[in-house]
């Protein structure tokens, strides 16, 4: 960087300036990894669904749907997404700053932290080490990393602030901040667990509780990982690729203030008919359909920017990519109030219209805008025109063709199983009382996201053989322009007698101070996700009543602690919810509705967001031990047209009785009231628990010999699901709860 | 008094109502305020991607 001075005309007083040069090598490395992660998290994304299937595509112990499923959302939010995003701050924020990043060295760590970060995800995951809690499945080492490399990359960005030449933030700007702070707050509050071993832990938040945080946090991941910076990229790359300014940049103000102080509220929304405290599901849906206002005041902003410039979509596709992008963002933010009302949630929740809500907003807002600005900024990064603008227009068409197949196939999907589920025929029975049933019903819409899928994914395949072409006629060495900017007038530097610093005009307007004060802002942005938080969080937390104890329900034992963990490292919880809802339909094929007081003792909780097979909150003494050995097995050998994968491995894999001490410590730590049995040697107890269910397992006409087989430990586990207020009537606790 | 003492002495139905009244409160104020002033006074800020110092269209 360099100072010199800058004569502006004999009637003007002379400003002194410096040079710079923007850093375009770290922009390069991240669009880099968002193609390769993103073809990697997308491939994985259709090997699951051809999962669902064709079964024996579950290739055990490491490559089962439960396992895969969260690497593939993983990769597809943190690692393309996140490249993606990552790609579009660094690009825009010098420009808009008029400042190389703070730091080169915090850029690489970044960089190079992040990808190791995906990295080990991409290791444990399958390795079935896992919080068991959806978008938030990575184990407290990778945590404490991930806060890490957040925090170089907030240093790297704030500090890039400090030494802007520009005094105005503008608007995209506000949107990287706010996800900068609140990805923060969301990871570290929602990760808070007790290590029970290197890559073990328990969460600090039980049941009711953690699924109130977890949806807090999985909502808010899904406002601020995969919107906020996306329309952030929509303020800056939108214009640049239209070349004229937003439409309105008075709409921009009201979209981001209304935007981070309502998206806040709505997780709840998640959690409709659970065990959650009716009023905070009602909350949720209320500030969810008031989220209509300001993602729709967006959207309108996005589109209106390309007033006088539609001529140019039909021949560029960087802004077809970008209008699809900005439709289907309205789209998602339209279908998902509506899925927040109760009524409709009724029905859509636990089915495949989930599902294409999550895709139309992840292929089609978050990919589309990815794909959009990598178009515009692969020239400029490569320093040479792109390789095939033909192959760009081919890609949007066949990722656009791939989305609507995909989104249609899954609507026709939820709706079929969502009604199939609550059918009664004439003579008041459930209509489909056989959960295979639903299944196999939904193989052709299978078929139809899986051609839809595979379009999309050989859109990005072409995309990345695009860009690749135009990385190799780059030049041999990147230019890399000088950038004069005027030094900064609020900056302490000594002006000299002969050229004074000229200064600004203080900018009046309110809203134009606080955007000259970045402190200012980040701290209102962060006063306003932190006060909408705790005004759903506090009242979760202590009103005592909101989970009323229930004094049947008794602490897991040893042995189904540790069955419960198996549940959770194969990731059961990705097609088994464990929560019937208080319908008749669900109480008729399920059994009693699921109680808030019944989760007191689950870290996780294990809810789940999706029903690819029944519900197993009322699994226990449903079935005999044989019966689930022979399904652990073999699904297909006790339910026939069943999709869920073999675990033979879980009937050779023998228990590790020596992890079982530690585990039990960790929870009794967390307050779950265990005996002096359990505390002195809890592997004993395991053990005696064990040999008993193994006996009846052998009288039942099963294998002998097997009571050290994790299948052991997961059927002692599924056999004392929701069983404990059968045993005793119902006792609610005075208010005071836990 | 505790902080859970006081919340208890609220209903979830009350915090509901303080939340909604708090955020109808920030929203009016906010636009309120970015509407009733002119366009013009943004136009300057609505232009900054195009001022980063370096000239578009001509490596496309």
């Amino acid at each position: 960087m360099s100072s010199s001075d800058v004569d502006l005309g004999p009637a003007a007083t002379p400003r002194r300036t410096e040079t710079f040069r923007y850093d375009d090598a770290i922009v390069r490395r991240f669009v880099t990894a968002t193609l390769v992660w993103g073809a990697v998290g997308m491939l994985v994304g259709l090997w699951i669904a051809m999962q669902l299937v064709w079964p024996s595509l579950n290739l055990g112990p490491y490559f089962t749907f439960g396992r895969l499923r969260p690497l593939h959302t993983n990769a597809v939010i943190f690692a393309f997404a996140g490249n993606g995003m990552f790609a579009a701050i660094y690009y825009s924020s010098q420009r808009l700053l008029k400042a190389r990043m703070f730091s080169d060295t915090l850029s690489r760590v970044h960089f190079w932290g992040w990808q190791l970060i995906i990295v080990a995800a991409a290791l444990t995951l399958p390795l079935g080490y896992t919080q068991g809690k959806e978008y938030a499945e990575l184990e407290w080492p990778i945590d404490l990393a991930i806060t890490v490399v957040w925090v170089v990359f907030a240093v790297n960005f704030f500090g890039t602030i400090a030494r802007r030449r520009e005094r105005h933030l503008y608007v995209a700007l506000w949107f990287y901040i706010a996800t900068i702070i609140t990805v923060a707050i969301l990871h570290i509050f929602n990760n808070l667990v007790i290590p029970a071993g290197p890559l073990k832990s328990y969460s600090i938040y039980a049941g009711v509780q953690d699924a109130f945080m977890q949806w807090w946090y999985g909502h808010n991941a899904v406002a601020f990982f995969l919107t906020t910076p996306f329309l952030g990229l929509m303020y800056y790359f939108l214009p640049k690729a239209a070349e004229r300014p937003v439409f309105s940049y008075r709409l921009s103000i009201l979209h981001f203030w209304s935007l981070v102080f309502i998206y806040i509220w709505a997780g709840p929304h998640h959690l409709h008919y659970t065990a959650l405290p009716a009023w905070a599901s009602t909350l949720g849906m209320i500030f969810s359909v008031m989220l209509w206002m300001p993602s729709w005041g967006g959207m309108i902003n996005g589109l209106l920017t390309l007033r006088g410039a539609w001529h140019k979509v039909a021949d560029e596709p960087v802004l077809k990519f970008f209008v699809v992008a900005i439709t289907f963002y309205g789209m998602s933010t339209f279908e998902g109030p509506m899925m927040s009302v109760k009524s409709v949630n009724a029905l859509s929740h636990y089915t495949n219209w989930n599902i294409a809500h999550v895709h139309g907003g992840a292929l089609g807002w978050v990919g589309f805008m990815v794909f959009g600005m990598v178009y515009w900024l692969v020239p400029r990064l490569f320093q040479t025109p792109l390789y095939s603008k033909r192959l760009a227009v081919t890609h949007f068409w066949i990722a656009t063709v791939g989305i609507v197949l995909y989104v249609i196939s899954l609507w026709a999907a939820g709706i079929t199983e969502g009604l199939m589920w609550r059918a009664f025929d004439d003579t008041g029975r459930l209509q489909f009382p056989d959960f295979v049933e639903t299944s196999a019903r939904l193989v052709p819409m299978y078929w139809g996201r899986m051609l839809g899928g595979s379009l999309y994914i050989a859109g990005t395949l072409l995309g990345a053989y695009n860009v690749y072409k135009t990385w190799a006629a780059r030049p041999a060495t990147y230019a890399e322009p000088e950038i004069t900017a005027p030094v900064p007038t609020w900056r302490r530097t000594t002006p000299r007698a002969d050229r004074p610093l000229q200064p600004e005009a203080e900018p009046t307007y309110w809203h134009r101070r606080w955007e000259g004060l970045p402190m200012v802002f980040t701290v209102l942005v962060t006063l306003a996700v932190i006060v909408a938080s705790l005004f759903e969080i506090l009242p979760a937390f202590l009103i005592g009543d909101n989970v009323p104890r229930i004094a049947a329900v008794k602490p897991y034992t040893p042995l189904e602690l540790y069955g419960r963990d198996v549940y959770i490292r194969e990731g059961c919880y990705n097609c088994h919810s464990q929560m019937v809802r208080p319908f008749v339909d669900e109480t008729v094929r399920y059994g009693e509705y699921s109680k808030p007081g019944e989760f007191v003792y689950d870290r996780p909780f294990q809810w789940g967001s999706r029903r690819i097979g029944p519900d197993l909150h009322r699994e226990g003494g449903k079935r005999n031990h044989v019966w689930h050995w022979r399904h652990l097995e073999d699904p297909r050998s006790t339910s026939k047209g069943s999709v869920m994968p073999g675990y033979p491995h879980l009937l050779a894999d023998r228990i590790d009785f020596a992890v079982i001490q530690p585990r039990v410590d960790a929870m009794a730590m967390l307050g779950t009231p265990y005996g002096k049995a359990a505390l002195d040697d809890a592997g004993q107890l395991a053990r005696a628990q064990a040999e008993q269910i193994a006996a009846e397992l052998a009288e039942q006409g099963g294998p002998r010999d097997v009571a050290d087989r994790e299948a052991i430990a997961l059927i002692a586990y599924l056999q004392r699901l929701g069983i404990d207020i059968k045993k005793v009537a119902a006792e609610v606790a005075a208010p005071g709860g836990k | 008094m505790r902080l859970s003492e006081l919340v208890s002495r609220l209903t979830p139905g009350q915090l509901t109502e303080i939340a909604m009244l708090l955020f109808l409160a920030v929203f009016v104020a906010v636009g309120v305020r970015a509407l009733l002033r002119p366009r013009t006074e943004h136009a300057r800020a609505a232009d900054l991607p195009f001022d980063d110092g370096e000239r578009d269209g001509d490596r496309r």
